[in-house]
């Protein structure tokens, strides 16, 4: 497994053209990887995840693989900083059940509805309360291995903050993501579930910039 | 013959509207119809409930060439002591406005030749303040482009004009790629054209309190940024 930290450059052009359209985005970060052959779409058969952080002074891209990423295809002008690989490797040996861990998640938390007039047919929505949203990620710990412990205040120890909506455009359709970005603490129960978990991406839209899970040592409380 | 007026919407910040008005004020990628249209109206003077006017305006063909993509910002908004609507006590109002920075698109609209010389005029002395969708986001150099007023067709100046990036850095940077990210555009279209996308932006009325909008069709699609657009560009100078 391997980590890439992208120091992006907010005024090169192509940076520009991906900003705005998630599909682009997309496709520049799968330009590091080789074609697959094969049914497995290249994103899964490489374990492709990524996410856009934003800092004081523009966006941090964090791309997470199971192949080297080589990134020499990119436009010379994309990123401020030569890019950064690193093993992931001491992450995946860190996980044991009990350990408590700060985390930051980027996901498209979202719920099926099934309205009585489109009978049968389910339309996916994004959960815009912040409640729900906690919801969604304490059931996702359930199903991936981990807990969300409870702060000093009583309430879970994460913070649901809202991102601006991203948009792109695949064959004449128009995609729209509503994502949500959790920060806070979690506690692994499962090894198996969290390894899985933090390989593969929790939620969906993972091609699009939600489902990469990134940890650091807890804060001191 | 169609005669075009090509214009240059350039500021730090902008804001383009497109859902009804609340706690999350939103931005679309481009300079919406209704924004381009009061922005034409307010250089004109002409009023809010000036219904025929405005029409006229709304009926222009609108073609949007997107020179620099803008970063989407977010601003957590409050407003404190806004008085309640019962007149008893005050309350703080919590939204969140979305703006788009440095973003600078060409902006071109397509008609009668009468209304669009009045309206090259009025765009040089306005009546008005013209702004991008917020009253202090004021435009950062002339909206008159060097090539104004032409007896070309809109989707023709979109493909011809400058390049409107002014940064010498970027201009460079661009010029020496051999593969370039081509510009998108925005134009107006026909509904039965394939690949139409609907926008509820088409204004009907402005009136306060009775601000209604109808939908539109716009082809979304790309321009190469040729060389000579690059090296034209170089002459484009603030006046």
């Amino acid at each position: 497994m391997f980590l890439t930290k992208l120091s992006l450059n907010v005024r090169s052009r192509e940076f520009r053209r991906d900003f705005a359209d998630v599909h682009d985005q997309h496709r520049t970060v799968m330009s590091a990887y080789p074609d697959t052959d094969g049914d497995t779409p290249a994103r899964q058969a490489h374990g492709v995840l990524w996410r856009l952080d934003p800092t004081h002074i523009g966006y941090t891209a964090y791309i997470q693989s199971h192949t080297e990423p080589t990134w020499a295809d990119l436009a010379r002008d994309y990123t401020t900083a030569t890019p950064e690989v690193r093993p992931l490797q001491p992450v995946l040996d860190a996980i044991a059940p009990g350990r408590k861990l700060s985390f930051r998640l980027l996901a498209n938390a979202t719920q099926d509805t099934r309205p009585v007039e489109l009978k049968g047919k389910t339309r996916r929505v994004a959960h815009h309360k912040p409640d729900d949203q906690i919801a969604w990620l304490i059931r996702k710990g359930e199903q991936h291995g981990f807990v969300i412990p409870t702060a000093r205040d009583g309430q879970p120890d994460v913070n649901p903050s809202p991102v601006p909506r991203m948009t792109g455009r695949k064959d004449n359709s128009t995609i729209t993501i509503d994502p949500v970005r959790f920060d806070g603490h979690l506690i692994i129960t499962d090894h198996t579930a969290f390894t899985h978990a933090l390989t593969t991406g929790i939620g969906r839209a993972k091609a699009y910039g939600c489902g990469l899970l990134t940890l650091a040592p807890p804060r001191n409380t | 013959m169609s005669t075009s007026l090509a214009l240059c919407f350039d500021a730090p910040l902008q804001s383009w509207g497109t859902r009804s008005p609340g706690t999350l004020r939103d931005t679309a990628a481009e300079p919406t119809k209704s924004g381009v249209v009061g922005l034409l109206a307010a250089a004109l003077g002409v009023h809010r409930d000036d219904h025929d006017a405005i029409t006229d305006l709304a009926a222009l063909t609108l073609a949007v060439r997107i020179d620099r993509e803008g970063i989407l910002e977010r601003d957590f908004h409050t407003t404190q002591n806004v008085p309640t609507t019962l007149g008893k006590g005050h309350r703080t109002v919590v939204s969140e406005r979305y703006y788009l920075a440095d973003a600078l698109f060409l902006v071109i609209v397509e008609g009668k030749p009468e209304l669009l010389r009045q309206l090259s005029y009025a765009i040089d002395s306005p009546c008005w303040p013209v702004f991008f969708g917020r009253r202090a986001f004021v435009p950062a150099r002339p909206l008159l482009t060097r090539t104004g007023l032409t007896n070309q067709p809109a989707i023709q100046v979109l493909s011809t004009h400058p390049w409107l990036e002014n940064d010498p850095d970027i201009r460079t940077s661009e010029s020496d790629k051999t593969e370039r990210v081509p510009l998108r555009t925005v134009i107006d279209c026909e509904a039965v054209t394939a690949g139409a996308v609907l926008r509820r932006d088409h204004p009907i009325s402005f009136t306060h309190g009775d601000r209604r909008h109808g939908h539109r069709y716009i082809l979304p699609g790309t321009t190469p940024l040729t060389d000579p657009m690059i090296n034209d560009g170089d002459q484009v100078q603030c006046s």
